[in-house]
């Protein structure tokens, strides 16, 4: 089981099992924060965290991450962002965080290589439990078209599904219609909500179990 | 007679080896047997589901045969047969799984049936989008009462279901990072 109620104190959260794959629907600003929380809050256990980035670079995440654990083990962590220029390059920063950089988000097959590169290191660096959050599957969705990215969450969630690992695919709920999140959160496990009242984050898990869990902080 | 009505392509410049392989695959699939590269292409068409190729070969090499397929997008997996282990990435190269000469029967078989698998993935991925996608349209334009009167919504839900199970246990998912690779590569070679 994995303990992510560092990020939402509810029970599906508390003990979410291995494999599980959720996507996080609302504001942008919120779900991003919500799938950073998630990945610094598997760090904190000495989890690995697999960081997907379309919009923002990945040094600056890499970043971000650091700046929200105590003390940040770089070894337990990469990030693929979407900043190449065409070919997919590696490099590894000083504190043993790896990063990728693939053309766009519609270049899949090199995202894919990434990704199985990512979790290989991090497993020979011994971390075989580890947490992958994506933001934003709105970048993706306007790069190729919804059944692709229906297509890539299911075969993204399957393989994490059989390496054991939990996974978070945020999308932007503001400029997507109701009909393909729901088709998206079929691709997937269960989904987590998130919505602003009175100008602070709050979410809800829903799929998990019959019924909708109670609105929570962040 | 063929078992099933998949083909698979084998590449090999040397026919005692081209033919042991024949005999191996043919009472399960149709076999077709190409020498060298310029007859690989020749015999390359949407029938081809599972394309064995010999990387050493004089004249047009495997590699280029590979490229020909990736660039053509030909809906088909390939695996590389080589005398030496790869000390190369063969995700990167572009095959979907390598077998090292000599190859056993066996082993032979299991790489066919399991690319072949990979295919049939793909197929009921496709399916599983297309009901999901039918019944989101449904939900979005019809009433509750509507959609909880209608049978047609109770089969749609159904077989969503059933296919969803299927693709995590029948063709057990995504196993590992070659299974992976292929699926994600399948999605590009698709738009």
């Amino acid at each position: 089981m994995y303990d992510c109620s560092g990020v939402l104190g509810v029970d599906e959260l508390a003990t979410l099992e291995p494999g599980r794959t959720l996507l996080v629907v609302g504001p942008t600003a919120g779900t991003d924060e919500l799938v950073r929380a998630f990945l610094a809050d598997g760090l904190v256990r000495s989890e690995g965290a697999v960081g997907i980035t379309t919009a923002d670079p990945a040094g600056a995440f890499v970043e971000d991450l650091a700046a929200r654990t105590d003390t940040f083990e770089g070894l337990a962590v990469g990030v693929l962002d979407c900043e190449g220029d065409g070919d997919r390059e590696s490099e590894q920063l000083d504190s043993g965080a790896y990063l990728t950089h693939v053309g766009s988000a519609a270049a899949l097959t090199d995202l894919g290589i990434g990704i199985t590169k990512t979790i290989d290191r991090l497993e020979t660096a011994g971390y075989d439990r580890a947490r992958l959050g994506l933001t934003d599957l709105a970048t993706m969705l306007a790069a190729s078209d919804e059944q692709t990215v229906f297509k890539f969450c299911h075969v993204l969630a399957s393989r994490l599904g059989s390496a054991g690992l939990v996974g978070l695919f945020a999308v932007d709920a503001e400029t997507h219609d109701a009909r393909t999140i729901q088709v998206l959160r079929q691709a997937v496990d269960g989904a987590i909500e998130v919505r602003e009242v009175d100008g602070a984050w709050t979410a809800r898990v829903r799929g998990l179990s019959g019924e909708p869990s109670e609105w929570l902080a962040l | 007679m063929a078992a099933d009505d998949s083909v698979v392509l084998v590449v090999e410049d040397e026919p005692d080896v081209a033919e042991t392989y024949q005999l191996w695959l043919e009472t399960e699939y149709e076999v077709r047997r190409a020498a060298d590269g310029d007859q690989a292409l020749a015999s390359l068409d949407e029938r081809v589901d599972v394309v064995l190729l010999d990387r050493m070969m004089p004249g047009l090499s495997g590699d280029d045969v590979l490229e020909h397929i990736r660039t053509e997008e030909l809906d088909c997996r390939v695996a590389m047969v080589t005398a030496v282990e790869p000390d190369f990435d063969i995700l990167e190269m572009g095959f979907d799984a390598y077998l090292s000469k000599p190859v056993r029967s066996e082993q032979l078989r299991e790489t066919v049936a399991n690319l072949l698998e990979r295919s049939a993935y793909d197929d009921l991925l496709q399916q599983y989008y297309a009901l999901v996608e039918k019944r989101a349209t449904l939900d979005a334009t019809k009433t509750r009462a509507e959609l909880a009167n209608s049978d047609e919504y109770e089969r749609l839900s159904a077989e969503i279901e059933r296919l969803r199970a299927e693709l995590s246990e029948t063709i057990g998912g995504i196993g590992d990072d070659e299974e992976f690779v292929t699926a994600v590569r399948e999605l590009d070679d698709d738009e």
